[in-house]
């Protein structure tokens, strides 16, 4: 695959905007109809998806070079897949694979921003997209008692994600994680300093070496370890585990879950009772990564043919990922099945959730970005009742928690599983 | 040819480092629209100079006096939808007016809602359906500007109960091609938005006339539009995820697709139902965009389309009537109404839109304008639109029924996909006194033999609508166009070209798909 493989979504784009907003049939009021942070923030076109495409087009067809200004632009973008589902309510097209392709492109050419540069170059010597060091993956889970899969075998591998690992403000989160499961008596492992990275948000960013590269040691990982669920708390690992790994050719061999996904099964066969008030209203974040971006791989091979010499089929019939199947009701089954939990909704859920603003390295390369579509999204939550956001990724936790403090907003930010351990 | 440095830097200063680029990318990002491959192989058009995005209407004014300062051309898009805003003469600039996004006012007492450019349609009519009140939406989608000085003809699906947008459009704030400010309508004498035509200028002719100026006269900065009453719920809760939501609607709501055995007898029910003021929505849809429309990729769509040709290609032309009441009374009285028009006019209702949930989806796509790209863009990439003069509803049929006939010609020696020849979108409005009706086509812009067919066709459809007196298409477009349709209608090229040398001295409002003063 390359951008040149996207040449005829490049040149469909009709420039209709339609990906710069959420679809039209939900569109509930003038605020918040906007889909694109990249656009939302920056106005131009060029910083839409559609702008994205013809500037792609443009390159290919040799009218513009490299600049500068092109790369961040590219670059502005969380790439987190609003766009793809808007285009794709009327189209069957793919720009969200296009805007990947743009971004390979761009690290194939050296067209490289310095500051996914420290990122990636972390990566390759420490396994990690935070530059933490590789000895010190496993100290979030000191003390824990659950098993070592490099010495033990257990049914089910919790994969932390690189986030949890290194950012020690977020360790109870993923503490609380294994306690659940432990507790609902799953035999479950952790992988500790041996842990490395899923790839994916490698790959976001342009570089899809490495994410073949973890997709094969983390198989070969699995394997070994002999376990028959992954369950990560992370949506972007979760993302690559399950969708980009399959994308590439690299599926794995057990059942990948979010641990939402997981926890929810527990609380429906019994194994967590929640049995204590937890007397709060909240509002649910989709974490894109788990919510539009979440639902499974299609594989297609195929050619787009011309039915009746003119309209455009692809054949064998092309199932398009348009965002229906994410994993949008496990997360708030288990809110609602809390005591106590009041659960309000934005305007902005499920396929057509505002991002938390930390995708695609924008939180690497353009930090302020990255906060300012986070307080988007807190500005949004405070038109709920709710006093607290949700939400079931760790990138997005930290996102908007830093928002929150930086804007002085007493709205208080939680991932779920630190609001369902206080039920139990 | 770049713009001179002083001339950016007094740009600059007017609208802020952040919000003018003349980076080459983004000048491509802004040159790419849907028509240019068709119509040239390349699917970009002249790059503008420069983009700005002003914030007010002081910036447009600003920016406006600096090109005429400098002999520059300038041109403003809203949604930039359409290769309308794209230039045909080399530098010029591009006003991208997306930071003027704000609905100003909205009067609920005097049915009118005051916008800027930037406001999309989904945006004011979620805002309107909260107060019980609709807006119309031009048919190219609820994703365009709720502006209604924007687009070509400004009707839409829901026209029967909305009207068009050369009616619609109240008070407006025009910034004329020499940077001068003109209130129109009562906002012109210092008494609000409410009316279009005073006390206070009443310009309407001018300022848009038959179709808008396509950009051509200036930038239009604020207006007013004429809403309508909406008897739907304030809310209305939508289930499922994209694409196959399902609106909950009240039972007072339904929708019928009409297929009439021949075109005077959808005339006559046009007419019937729009003298009746029983719809919300009377709608040429064609069988190919019912079926593109409900369908949730171009495949079904194909399957859906050759599923319900035989019930509706093969027995006439199909209308679609959505209709809409307050009370269960009122929705009993419109429906029978309806049932008695499609009796007396041979009709027979399409059993597939009968069925509840197709129904649902079908009724909320058309109110809220939502497919158009799923209707025209999906399979083929490529559309155009060809007749649309637009005058009285039989009018409007008979450009249809030309428009099919000539249609089908180039169907069946391959040219044109075969969407069954009758591909006209149109609707009935002004109590069924207005109709409007395009032949939509769908070609495939890669091929260049498909290409020579799309020149062949649009030549021959607009001298059938000279032998024919069916009025001034909607396509023509520029000198050439209205030089050739001018002399067979009042001669209007000629006072459209004295207006533009009135309106703009310097030539300074880049006019390549208006008129030009050149004579």
């Amino acid at each position: 695959m390359a951008l040149e493989d996207c040449r005829d979504d490049l040149e469909g784009c009709s420039r209709c905007s339609m990906c710069k907003f959420i679809p039209m049939e939900v569109i509930s009021g003038y605020d918040f109809a906007a889909v694109c942070p990249s656009v939302s923030k920056y106005n131009f076109h060029s910083y839409s998806a559609g702008g994205k495409l013809n500037m792609a087009l443009a390159m290919l067809d040799g009218r513009i070079n490299y600049t500068d200004k092109l790369v961040e632009m590219i670059y502005q973008c969380q790439i987190c897949g609003g766009c793809d589902v808007s285009c794709k309510y009327n189209r069957d097209m793919e720009p969200l694979e296009a805007l990947y392709q743009f971004r390979i492109k761009c690290v194939g050419d050296g067209q490289l921003l310095p500051a996914h540069m420290i990122v990636i170059d972390g990566l390759r010597k420490e396994d990690n997209m935070m530059c933490g060091s590789k000895s010190e993956r496993g100290d979030w889970a000191e003390g824990l008692d659950v098993k070592d899969l490099t010495t033990e075998k257990a049914e089910v591998y919790f994969h932390a994600g690189c986030r949890y690992c290194f950012d020690k403000e977020l360790w109870p989160a993923a503490r609380s994680a294994v306690s659940l499961l432990l507790k609902a008596g799953v035999d479950v492992g952790i992988m500790g300093k041996d842990e490395t990275c899923c790839g994916g948000r490698a790959y976001e960013i342009g570089y899809q070496g490495e994410l073949t590269k973890y997709a094969e040691h983390n198989m070969e990982m699995l394997k070994t370890a002999g376990v028959k669920i992954l369950v990560t708390p992370c949506a972007d690992c979760y993302h690559a585990f399950k969708v980009l790994y399959h994308k590439i050719g690299k599926k794995l061999d057990v059942e990948v879950l979010h641990i939402t996904e997981f926890l929810d099964r527990l609380i429906k066969e019994g194994k967590l009772k929640l049995t204590k008030q937890v007397p709060m209203t909240v509002t649910y974040h989709d974490p894109c990564h788990l919510g539009r971006m979440g639902e499974p791989w299609v594989p297609w091979e195929g050619v787009r043919t011309k039915g009746s010499g003119q309209f455009i089929l692809h054949e064998p019939p092309k199932e398009f990922r348009r965002g229906t199947h994410g994993i949008y009701e496990p997360p708030r089954n288990i809110l609602k099945s809390i005591p106590g939990i009041r659960l309000v909704e934005m305007v902005r859920i499920k396929e057509r959730a505002w991002c938390c603003g930390a995708g695609g390295g924008v939180i690497d390369a353009f930090p302020d970005f990255a906060i300012w579509t986070a307080l988007e999204r807190v500005r949004e939550a405070r038109t709920t009742e709710a006093e607290a956001i949700v939400t079931a990724c760790p990138w997005c936790k930290r996102n908007l928690s830093d928002a929150v403090k930086e804007n002085g907003d007493g709205l208080r930010i939680y991932d779920i599983v630190e609001i369902l351990e206080q039920a139990i | 040819m770049a713009l001179k440095r002083d001339v950016y830097r007094e740009l600059e200063d007017i609208v802020g480092t952040d919000n003018i680029s003349e980076e080459p990318a983004t000048l491509d990002a802004y040159a790419l629209h849907f028509g240019m491959k068709a119509f040239t192989g390349n699917p970009f058009a002249l790059r503008y100079e420069a983009i700005l995005l002003p914030g007010s209407t002081e910036d447009v004014q600003a920016i406006v006096k600096t090109c005429n300062k400098h002999k520059i051309k300038f041109k403003a898009l809203s949604t930039g939808w359409g290769p309308m805003s794209a230039p045909e003469s080399e530098g010029a600039i591009q006003l991208d007016l997306r930071r003027m996004n704000k609905i100003l006012e909205i009067n609920e007492k005097a049915m009118y809602a005051v916008v800027e450019p930037y406001v999309i349609c989904a945006q004011l009519q979620a805002e309107l359906m909260k107060r019980g009140l609709n807006c119309n939406i031009i048919s190219a989608g609820s994703n365009t500007s709720a502006l209604p000085l924007t687009a070509l003809m400004g009707c839409g699906k829901t026209s029967v109960s909305t009207s068009s947008n050369a009616r619609n459009v109240l008070g407006v704030e025009w910034v004329l091609p020499t940077g001068e400010i003109l209130r129109l309508g009562s906002l012109g004498s210092g008494a609000g938005w409410f009316c279009g035509d005073g006390p206070g200028p009443s310009l309407r002719g001018i300022m848009r006339g038959y179709k808008t100026p396509q950009g051509g006269l200036g930038v239009f900065t604020k207006a007013a539009t004429k809403v309508y009453h909406w008897p739907g719920p304030a809310v209305t809760q939508v289930e499922g995820a994209s694409p196959g939501y399902i609106p909950k609607l009240p039972e007072t709501f339904t929708a019928h697709y009409i297929t009439l055995p021949s075109w005077d007898k959808l005339a006559e029910a046009g007419y019937k139902i729009g003298e009746s003021e029983i719809a919300l929505v009377c709608d040429k849809t064609s069988p190919w965009f019912l079926a593109q429309n409900l369908a949730e990729n171009g495949r079904e769509g194909v399957q859906l389309f050759s599923e319900i040709r035989p019930q509706t290609l093969a027995k006439g032309i199909s209308i679609l009537v959505i209709i809409g009441a307050d009370s269960q009374r009122e929705f009993d009285y419109k429906e029978r109404v309806l049932r008695r028009i499609t009796s007396e006019t041979g009709g027979e209702f399409l059993p597939l839109v009968e069925e509840p949930t197709t129904r649902k989806k079908l009724i909320w796509h058309i109110v809220r304008s939502t497919p158009g790209s799923r209707e025209t863009f999906r399979l083929t990439v490529e559309q155009q639109p060809s007749f649309g003069a637009g005058d009285s509803w039989e009018f409007a049929v008979n450009e249809a029924e030309e428009g099919a006939k000539l249609k089908k010609k180039y169907i069946e020696k391959g040219l044109l996909m075969d969407d069954g020849a009758d591909n006209a979108w149109g609707t009935v409005y002004e109590h069924g006194h207005m109709g409007h009706m395009d032949e939509l086509f769908l070609l495939d812009p890669t091929n260049p033999a498909l290409r020579q067919s799309l020149f062949e066709f649009m030549q021959e459809s607009w001298r059938i609508s000279l032998e024919k007196s069916l009025g001034c298409p909607q396509t023509v477009m520029g000198d050439r166009a209205h030089d050739l349709f001018g002399p067979r209608t009042s001669n209007y090229h000629l006072w459209a070209r004295k207006i533009k040398k009135t309106f703009d001295p310097n030539g300074a409002s880049e006019s390549s798909r208006y008129i030009t003063a050149e004579d």
